[in-house]
């Protein structure tokens, strides 16, 4: 079973971050341009929230905000549900479908070292999951 | 194996859709009144897009539009991928994953008669390998 430190090598360490302070006209427009759709909040280098496209789209306009007005940790998920490298890719998915997030920080000792997307995951899957069936299957034959 | 149709007696063939003379506005609070990420769009019986909280998020504000005054059919993606009762998991997750995607409506004889998003096909997959590695293991030491 894969982890999510393998994952992560392949995938990259980067990190998208925003401050609080900042816009949240600024943090969908990195999102934008990076073509994610998720960043982390970090202030003085500490993990302090998330903001995605889903708070986006239902913090702003519909609570009577405007996007240039609004600062991002007004709209941001302050409680962060992460996971550590050694976790498998299985209970990564397990933890997205319970609590319904489509991304995970990844924390090694309580530092940040990237981040998993259900995309991420989805990929790894199809080829982990044909991985374990073609063992099985080999020494069934064998 | 799982197919859609199989994932579809689990999840329900509920579809929610919007016209493409409705107000973006209107699209994001049903949205998140019913807590869901994508809009199937319908003129009458007729599919003739898909809106999606990324949609909103990047082509509204950051291309000049506000959010009453524009239109779905403005925003929306025309180009809709979907997919059919008999295609697999597996398939979907290869075709979002390369179309990058999180939402295929289901078409049977040109109807929709359901939608699948990524969160769906990752509970459907861990439910599904799980069933398929335990019934090998059974095979191998019986």
């Amino acid at each position: 079973m894969g982890t999510v430190r393998i994952l992560l090598d392949t995938k990259g360490h980067d990190i998208l971050s925003v401050g609080p302070e900042d816009s949240v006209f600024d943090a969908i427009k990195l999102m934008s341009d990076r073509n994610i759709g998720s960043l982390l909040v970090m202030e003085n280098s500490k993990l302090i929230g998330i903001m995605s496209e889903r708070d986006y789209a239902r913090k702003v306009i519909l609570k009577g905000r405007s996007s240039r007005e609004t600062h991002v940790k007004d709209i941001m998920s302050s409680k962060v549900v992460c996971i550590t490298p050694e976790k498998t890719v299985n209970e990564a998915m397990a933890i997205m479908s319970d609590k319904k997030f489509r991304h995970l920080p990844v924390l090694e000792d309580g530092e940040l070292i990237g981040v998993i997307s259900i995309g991420d995951l989805v990929n790894n899957i199809i080829k982990d999951q044909q991985f374990i069936i073609d063992q099985l299957e080999h020494y069934i034959a064998g | 194996m799982t197919t859609i149709r199989q994932l579809l007696d689990t999840k329900g063939r509920e579809v929610l859709s919007i016209g493409p003379d409705d107000s973006v506005y209107d699209a994001i609070r049903m949205m998140a009144d019913n807590n869901v990420g994508s809009l199937v769009v319908m003129e009458g019986t007729r599919l003739v897009g898909i809106f999606t909280e990324r949609h909103y998020a990047r082509n509204v504000f950051l291309k000049g539009r506000s959010s009453p005054k524009t239109l779905v059919s403005d925003i929306m993606e025309r180009k809709v991928i979907c997919t059919t009762l008999g295609e697999t998991v597996e398939e979907c997750m290869a075709v979002m994953t390369s179309r990058g995607v999180r939402h295929l409506p289901v078409l049977e004889d040109n109807t929709v008669v359901g939608i699948i998003s990524i969160g769906d096909l990752v509970k459907s997959i861990i439910e599904g390998q799980k069933f398929i590695i335990d019934q090998l293991e059974t095979y191998i030491t019986s």
